[in-house]
């Protein structure tokens, strides 16, 4: 339970984030900053990780496929 | 003493500008593509053989997976993006038909020849369409296997807030399959079985910082059709799931050490019992301003399904299975990756290391399921924008 605590505490605290002006964004757009560095290589991960545990979904409307590895 | 530092708008200008490659990295859908971009991976995956002490009939040898994947993203027009994906593999080795206890009550596995030789293709395509502080996209896509073919589709949606600092988006996805099992002589396996799944998500984005930007978001699934597995021995499972999950994530840059650290965890739970927890960290190291290192940790750990079993018995009755994937269990993955990023092309390579035990479960295991899988995961690949 303790673990589900966190995205209560990360959510909260994105109601206290400070003003960033637009020439302020360079280190936001920076591609290590991406939340995706390398979709092509997620999408093998995520379709191993989905293959081989019980559990699957996320932040996508996710794909089809078997996957049956 | 505290100094203050002025604000010099043409040096941020010019950082931001300096950044502005990088934009098409953000899959975030507040700009449309400018350049087309072409995008190969080859991964080869690899599963470790079964302990022999681990096996009552047939073959240690596991999966053994290469695939070739492909991606375009290009501009339609100022306001339409394209994005296609593409990926064909083939599978080889053999897979868990079941487990029986020993004669010490031990459950043993029960593995089919090393026979199984199969071919997987992909194909999607992705329209978004951009405007002001926000875009809609739409996709369809297709899977094809031998034994299994799949079609999809979903729309999806961001919204930028008046300050750009907040972000709203969601999604719904729907996915019709259809699985037509090769049939073995002396097995008794269906024919022909369908299956399909809507998912949806919403999530908030928000910015920070300069350095950090965070996360959130609900998802929710449901299920419904064949969900068990055909080649297994004795596998009956609910013809329903719905499922639930939560999502945080936190994007951080430090700029003192050229680093930027990335913190991702989900939250899942589904009416068959499965609870999952899965934290991942990686560490994005800039070497040079071309070169990084990428090393990363990732931990899962999952809780049984209400129906599943040590060992297929004729003694069972109702939703049963033996699948590891239902069993409780914990994984730890290792893995590092290196890119090295010009303006017109990036070239890239990741290793990975998987092992799952019992013993890595948040919650203790009494009998730990003999097919739990330790994997390799190797990729190389090229990015060119033009």
């Amino acid at each position: 339970m303790k673990l589900l605590l966190l995205p209560c505490v990360l959510l909260l605290a994105a109601c206290s984030s400070a003003p960033v002006q637009p020439w302020e964004r360079g280190n936001l757009a920076r591609p290590d900053m991406a939340w995706d560095t390398d979709p092509l290589h997620s999408a093998m991960r995520d379709h191993v990780n989905v293959s081989k545990e019980g559990s699957s979904g996320g932040l996508n409307t996710g794909g089809g496929g078997c996957g049956c590895y | 003493m505290t100094k203050t530092k002025k604000c010099n708008p043409l040096a941020a200008l010019t950082t931001a500008a300096l950044a502005l490659p990088a934009i098409s990295h953000l899959a975030h859908a507040d700009t449309a593509p400018v350049k087309t971009e072409l995008g190969y991976r080859y991964s080869q995956y690899q599963e470790d053989d079964i302990d022999d002490n681990k096996i009552l009939i047939g073959s240690p040898q596991r999966y053994e997976v290469d695939n070739h994947a492909f991606r375009l993203v290009t501009p339609l027009n100022a306001q339409l993006g394209l994005t296609v994906d593409g990926s064909y593999e083939t599978m080889s080795g053999a897979s868990a038909y079941g487990v029986a206890a020993d004669a010490q009550g031990e459950p043993k596995m029960i593995m089919t020849g090393a026979s199984i030789d199969d071919k997987r293709t992909d194909v999607s395509a992705s329209v978004r369409h951009y405007r002001e502080a926000g875009s809609v996209a739409f996709a369809l896509g297709y899977s094809g296997e031998n034994d299994y073919t799949a079609f999809n589709g979903s729309i999806e949606a961001e919204q930028q807030s008046a300050d750009r600092l907040t972000t709203y988006s969601g999604g719904i996805g729907y996915s019709s399959d259809e699985l037509e099992p090769e049939q073995t002589p002396g097995i008794n396996r269906p024919t022909s079985e369908d299956k399909s799944a809507l998912n949806a998500f919403i999530a908030l984005t928000q910015v920070m910082n300069a350095g950090w930007q965070l996360q959130g978001g609900l998802f929710t699934g449901m299920h419904d059709g064949f969900l068990a597995d055909a080649y297994k021995a004795r596998d009956i499972r609910p013809d329903q799931r719905q499922l639930f999950g939560v999502m945080a994530r936190s994007r951080n840059f430090m700029p003192s050490l050229k680093a930027a650290l990335h913190t991702d965890y989900r939250y899942y739970n589904d009416d068959w019992g499965i609870q999952s927890h899965t934290l991942e960290f990686a560490w994005h190291q800039s070497l040079t301003q071309q070169l990084r290192l990428v090393p990363l940790l990732r931990y899962y750990s999952q809780s049984q399904a209400d129906f599943y079993v040590d060992s297929d018995s004729i003694n069972n009755s109702g939703y049963q299975s033996s699948d590891y994937r239902m069993s409780p269990f914990g994984a730890i993955t290792y893995g590092l990756g290196i890119v090295y990023e010009e303006a017109a092309y990036r070239l890239v390579a990741n290793v990975e290391r998987y092992d799952s035990d019992g013993d890595m479960a948040l919650e203790s295991v009494d009998q730990e399921n003999p097919a739990l899988v330790n994997y390799n995961l190797m990729s190389v690949g090229v990015d060119y924008r033009f």
